[in-house]
């Protein structure tokens, strides 16, 4: 199943925020969105899963306007992960990876519904923590718990905020890997806002550039991430070398 | 490494963790039944065991049947019933606002709600309205706390200070309006009382109770998706907006059905949930049961000891909570300090 944006808009008080984004997200693959803070990533997220309703052009999963379906319908076909978990009344990891069958299930779980969590925890490594309380666990932990979440919904597309702005290095390493995994062995069409130009190269396999709420450049890192699309979007200085997969790896070197 | 095994490993080890739940549960509930039998002997006129089991099953006209029917039952039943009210709207009301600090009480609820009936009580149309006055004033308390929590840069403590400072204003409110209709004895009403608790009262604050009680619990679920943030819960296909409109009507419900026979009765709905909460984890499943058993078997324990402690004075049960609620509130604020 594909994920397809067309035309999308958005104001916010009569400011434009998004204007007529287009992007396609095939079943398999992971697409990051780029951009200064303020250049429409987390609104555009917002637009595609119904928190936000896009002024215009339309949001649809394999030809479904997202509009049309009902919230708990389209919350089987995609699941979001938050840039960071609140956990003022913190649950069991397992009880908050089972939140993501509410979709399926009404008051209680069933075999099967554990079945899937369990099987998701096991993915995610994250089995031995299962009945540890969610604010018992470091924060990468605490992402993991969220992704695996948004799993258990078993969606066709996946958002993702920033999923790695909290994380240490390994643990964006490791975040972005498993979600890399997963994509590709469940055809999942991934979307992710990330604010790391290296992380992003290094793990999708295309890049949305976004400036200002328009689509400033889309295609493989290697074609998007240039010496002259940083400057011209980020406004910053750059070098970008290759890194060990021969992809783009920026260093940035002063604000214009 | 056998995948299967650590499959059933993570299930048996969650299967215990879930009966450990259930069996809390039922221990609480067969505490409050033992209680609850256990108390009836008890009062300022004393009663043999003997005397209550004769009253109980063979009804008669006798002086320890009028006893046990007409006060003793009918206040037991009552404690029970404020009780575990109280105590689930107390968990309601936290797990809405994901403060740990909230409750109808601590939040001016319950006394707006004790405004409300009063003034209903003034045009002297029947408990009906009372309740619907209640109702209204516990509503708009309410609102504006709401209102008040999801104003930027408000902490939960910010939230609680707003809340005593509303309920302080309606207690002062009632106490005018209480003066202006020459109202009897208002240091006692203002305490809380289960004394002239009557079948009546019992009666309509368990049709509220019984009716509320199965909503709440099917909102629980998905008060457990919303603690992870409203976004998370949007996304897993919860109607966040409903959800909390839902609980906070059926909380409000509750405590104004309440007090308006009781007056305000503080501390349980905060101490309950809390105990709640250190026991059963944030499952609100797990939380709300047991929040309420917690609730009746406090309450009634707290109103045997108002009616007998210094006999043949009656202390307001409200006092007693409180009396017993703060140092307990004060021991939890320090000790949980120590941790962070």
């Amino acid at each position: 199943m594909k994920l397809e944006i067309s035309g999308v808009s958005f104001d916010y008080n009569s400011r434009p925020v998004l204007k007529d984004v287009n992007i396609e997200v095939k079943a398999g693959e992971i697409v990051s969105l780029l951009g200064p803070n303020g250049s429409g990533k987390t609104t555009l997220l917002r637009c595609i899963d119904g928190m936000l309703k896009p002024k215009g052009g339309t949001v649809s999963i394999d030809g479904r306007d997202v509009k049309k379906m009902k919230q708990n319908d389209l919350a089987k076909l995609l699941g979001y992960v938050p840039q960071r978990a609140v956990n003022v009344l913190p649950c069991s990891v397992f009880d908050a990876v089972m939140i993501g069958r509410r979709p399926y299930i009404g008051w209680g779980s069933g075999k099967k519904d554990r079945e899937v969590v369990f099987e998701i925890l096991k993915l995610m490594g994250l089995g031995d923590m299962a009945l540890r309380s969610f604010d018992g666990i470091s924060g990468g932990e605490m992402q993991k718990v969220l992704i695996a979440k948004a799993l258990a919904q078993e969606p066709a597309v996946l958002l993702l905020d920033e999923p790695t702005s909290n994380l240490d290095l390994r643990h964006q390493l490791e975040v972005l890997k498993i979600i890399g995994e997963v994509v590709k062995e469940e055809k999942v069409s991934a979307l992710m806002a990330m604010h790391d130009l290296n992380l992003a190269s290094r793990f999708s396999d295309r890049i949305v550039l976004l400036k200002e709420g328009k689509v400033y450049d889309v295609g493989d890192p290697g074609s998007v991430i240039t010496q002259e699309s940083i400057r011209s979007v980020y406004g910053v200085e750059a070098i970008v070398k290759e890194n060990d997969g021969g992809r783009p790896h920026i260093i940035p070197l002063r604000a214009i | 490494m056998n995948i299967r095994e650590i499959k059933g490993e993570i299930e048996e080890r969650y299967a215990k963790y879930t009966a450990r739940k259930f069996g809390i549960l039922f221990a609480l509930l067969a505490s409050l039944v033992i209680l609850a039998i256990a108390v009836v002997p008890l009062g300022a006129a004393s009663l043999s065991i003997g005397e209550v089991f004769h009253a109980i099953f063979s009804r008669g006209s006798g002086r320890a049947d009028i006893i046990v029917w007409q006060l003793r039952l009918p206040r037991i039943a009552m404690a029970i019933i404020c009780g575990t009210g109280l105590a689930l709207s107390g968990a309601v009301v936290q797990g809405v606002l994901h403060n740990p600090l909230a409750s109808p009480f601590t939040l001016g609820v319950s006394s707006a709600a004790f405004f409300g009936g009063m003034i209903g009580g003034a045009f002297g149309a029947g408990m009906g309205l009372n309740v619907g006055f209640a109702f209204f004033f516990g509503m708009l308390a309410l609102f504006l706390i709401y209102g008040i929590s999801k104003r930027r840069g408000m902490t939960p403590e910010t939230v609680i200070l707003c809340g005593i400072c509303l309920m302080y204003l309606f207690l002062a409110l009632t106490s005018v309006a209480g003066m202006m209709g020459g109202a009897i004895g208002m240091s006692q009403i203002l305490s809380g009382f289960l004394v002239s608790s009557s079948w009546d009262s019992v009666l309509t604050t368990f049709v509220f109770l019984i009716i509320t009680f199965p909503l709440l619990m099917w909102c629980a679920r998905d008060l457990n998706a919303m603690a992870l943030g409203d976004d998370t819960a949007t996304s897993v296909g919860i109607n966040v907006k409903r959800t909390r409109m839902i609980s906070m009507v059926l909380a409000t419900l509750i405590v104004s059905s309440i007090v308006c026979f009781t007056g305000v009765i503080g501390f349980v709905c905060l101490i309950s949930p809390f105990i709640a909460r250190s026991v059963m984890g944030n499952d609100h499943r797990f939380i709300f049961p047991s929040s309420a058993l917690i609730g009746a078997l406090l309450l009634l324990g707290t109103d045997t000891l108002a009616r007998t402690a210094i006999q043949p004075i009656e202390i307001p049960v409200g006092m007693i909570m409180t009396i017993i609620g703060v140092p307990f509130i004060l021991y939890l604020a320090v000790k949980r300090s120590g941790y962070t």
